[in-house]
């Protein structure tokens, strides 16, 4: 779930693949928001000799919309390049790599970052924030790379001019998600007597287990995010609201050139990836549209609101779960139609004050867009006391306000999708007991069982070493 | 925002050796082109300009259109040109792996 490998084409090509955006106030300093992007899913920390990285011909971005009309009002674009120090050895490193410029790193990676703006005429502004930024390596082992967090995690925290803070490189996959049931005809395993095919109940499993990722995590003044850089200090305006997604790019054209080996780019960057709010393209939108919507910006998603409105897991699961969930065959049976305006609203449009008790808003200007929407006011949460279900279960600076990368969103989604919000626009509307408190059967089960989360920047963690990570345990059941 | 207009944004970004609050200019002669319209080739000269080299890609999308993508790496433009196309086609169709 989320976005790993969400559609058939990504799926083939996964240095562009997002995994999952985060977009959440600084719990340590509340006038600084944190932007994370993670990309290349499920990364098997022994997977040498050639370990993960960024790609250098994709361009990596993260998007803001703070106008609301889901087009990039901000985008911090990120490219990489990658080097080889010696070429005459099959080495990723000719010896342990004790800082992250030793140059026992045969295969070191830079970036740079730019940052475009959108004036309202529609002209665009590029400053270049920073070049030659730098990645650590891959977690190889502790022969390669001793002491993996200290020797590489202060210094891959890098500036990016005033109030600005910058980090790419691998890292922990902080989802958690069982992703073995619930893509096994939407199974949840402490559900599985009530499941339409039975099984044993068990215990929840992480699908991401012993996996990492490749993030960028950029920090930023609030200032910066805001229509004409004012400092958004009231939770129900709109304008303190802003809307974030990431998107990769590719050059149109791709041909093997023998002469090398390689690959060679050629034309304009197209977009081949995008994620603003988990689950969108990975369970909402059906298999057939997916690889279109991922190269449409958000301003384009009034074409997907029908799924949204007609879910087709909303549909599955009083089917799959036969008994379990009858208001909810019943909503879905409505003549006419009931279109399921709370997920629209979380989905694509922001939620309005008045929905949420006049507390804060999410609502932008009403253009249907997959955006993570974060209301910038909403003071941050201490993460110690936070809770990850987020502001269904009263952490207003969880998602669906933004997301730290300790929400839990696939029970937040679940739980959505099967009912629990649509009292929030069909006040009537009674919630299935197996969704709703005291039960709260309705749950992913799993937690993060990657390393634990850091309370402080780039806030994943330091990712699974090669060496020591176990290979998953096969079964064939 | 249609496809061209996104590529835009990127270019924008490669363009990225502007200076802080400089506007990020797309080039004229590529203005038509990030609108996503084809322009008339150019008068065929067996003379290569100065600053061709290297490898170039000519696409296709639909011989009926007669218009030609042609890409170097960042960078592309469509032309139309109707013999062009009927030219690349003949080669293939006349060719012994056609």
């Amino acid at each position: 779930m989320s976005s790993h490998r969400e559609a058939p084409e990504i799926s083939k090509d996964p240095t562009a693949d997002n995994t999952d955006v985060y977009a959440f106030v600084d719990p340590a300093d509340p006038t600084k928001v944190n932007l994370i992007a993670n990309f290349n899913p499920f990364e098997i920390p022994y997977g040498g000799p050639n370990f993960s990285e960024f790609a250098d011909d994709v361009v990596y971005t993260i998007n803001i919309s703070n106008t609301g009309n889901g087009l990039p009002d901000i985008s911090y674009q990120f490219k990489f390049k990658t080097v080889i120090r010696n070429p005459a050895t099959f080495l990723y490193n000719t010896g342990p790599i004790t800082s992250i410029t030793s140059t026992a790193w045969n295969r070191p990676q830079t970036f740079s970052v730019t940052k475009v703006v959108r004036a309202a005429n529609g002209s665009l502004t590029s400053t270049v924030l920073g070049s030659n930024l730098l990645v650590p390596p891959c977690n190889v082992g502790a022969r390669s790379t001793p002491n993996y967090a200290a020797t590489y995690e202060t210094a891959a925290v890098q500036a990016l001019g005033t109030g600005r803070k910058v980090f790419a490189g691998q890292r922990s996959d902080p989802f958690f998600v069982d992703l073995g049931s619930i893509f096994d005809l939407a199974g949840l395993r402490a559900l599985n007597q009530a499941h339409l095919i039975k099984l044993p109940v068990v215990a929840a499993m992480n699908g991401l287990q012993g996996m990492n990722v490749h993030t960028i995590a950029l920090q930023v003044p609030k200032t910066e995010l805001t229509v004409g850089g004012t400092n958004p200090t009231s939770p129900t305006a709109s304008s303190s609201v802003i809307g974030v997604w990431s998107s990769t790019f590719r050059s149109r054209g791709r041909l093997f050139d023998s002469s090398t080996g390689t690959y060679k780019a050629f034309g304009d960057a197209v977009q081949v990836s995008r994620l603003g709010n988990p689950l969108f393209n990975e369970v909402i939108n059906p298999m057939a549209v997916k690889d279109k919507w991922n190269s449409l910006p958000p301003s384009a998603d009034s074409q997907y609101a029908q799924y949204v409105n007609t879910s087709e897991l909303a549909g599955l699961l009083p089917v799959l779960y036969p008994g379990a969930f009858p208001n909810l065959d019943a909503f879905n049976k409505s003549n006419p139609a009931k279109p399921r305006t709370d997920l629209n609203a979380i989905l694509l449009t922001g939620i309005p004050a008045s929905v949420l008790g006049g507390a804060f808003t999410t609502y932008q200007n009403g253009t249907p867009a997959d955006m993570l929407r974060l209301n910038m006011a909403v003071p941050p949460t201490p993460f110690a006391s936070a809770n990850k279900l987020g502001v269904l279960y009263g952490d207003v600076a969880g998602f669906p306000n933004g997301r730290r990368p300790l929400d839990d969103v696939t029970t937040i989604e679940l739980r959505a999708v099967a009912g629990l919000t649509i009292p929030l626009t069909y006040p009537t509307y009674q919630v299935d007991t197996i969704v709703k408190p005291p039960s709260d059967a309705v749950r992913d089960g799993t937690s993060n069982t990657n390393a634990p989360l850091p309370t402080k920047f780039p806030y994943v963690a330091t990712p699974a070493s090669g060496y020591a990570t176990k290979p998953p345990v096969p079964a064939t059941g | 925002m249609n496809s061209s207009n996104r590529r835009t944004f990127i270019k924008a970004a490669g363009a990225g050796a502007a200076a802080v609050g400089a506007v990020a200019l797309v080039p004229s002669a590529t203005g038509s082109l990030a609108e996503g319209k084809a322009v008339t080739a150019a008068v065929p000269s067996a003379v290569l300009p100065a600053a061709a080299k290297g490898a170039m890609v000519a696409y296709i999308h639909d011989v009926s259109t007669g218009e030609v993508s042609v890409m170097v790496e960042g960078h592309e433009v469509t032309v139309t040109d109707h013999q062009l196309v009927a030219k690349i086609a003949h080669a293939l169709h006349s060719s012994n792996k056609a």
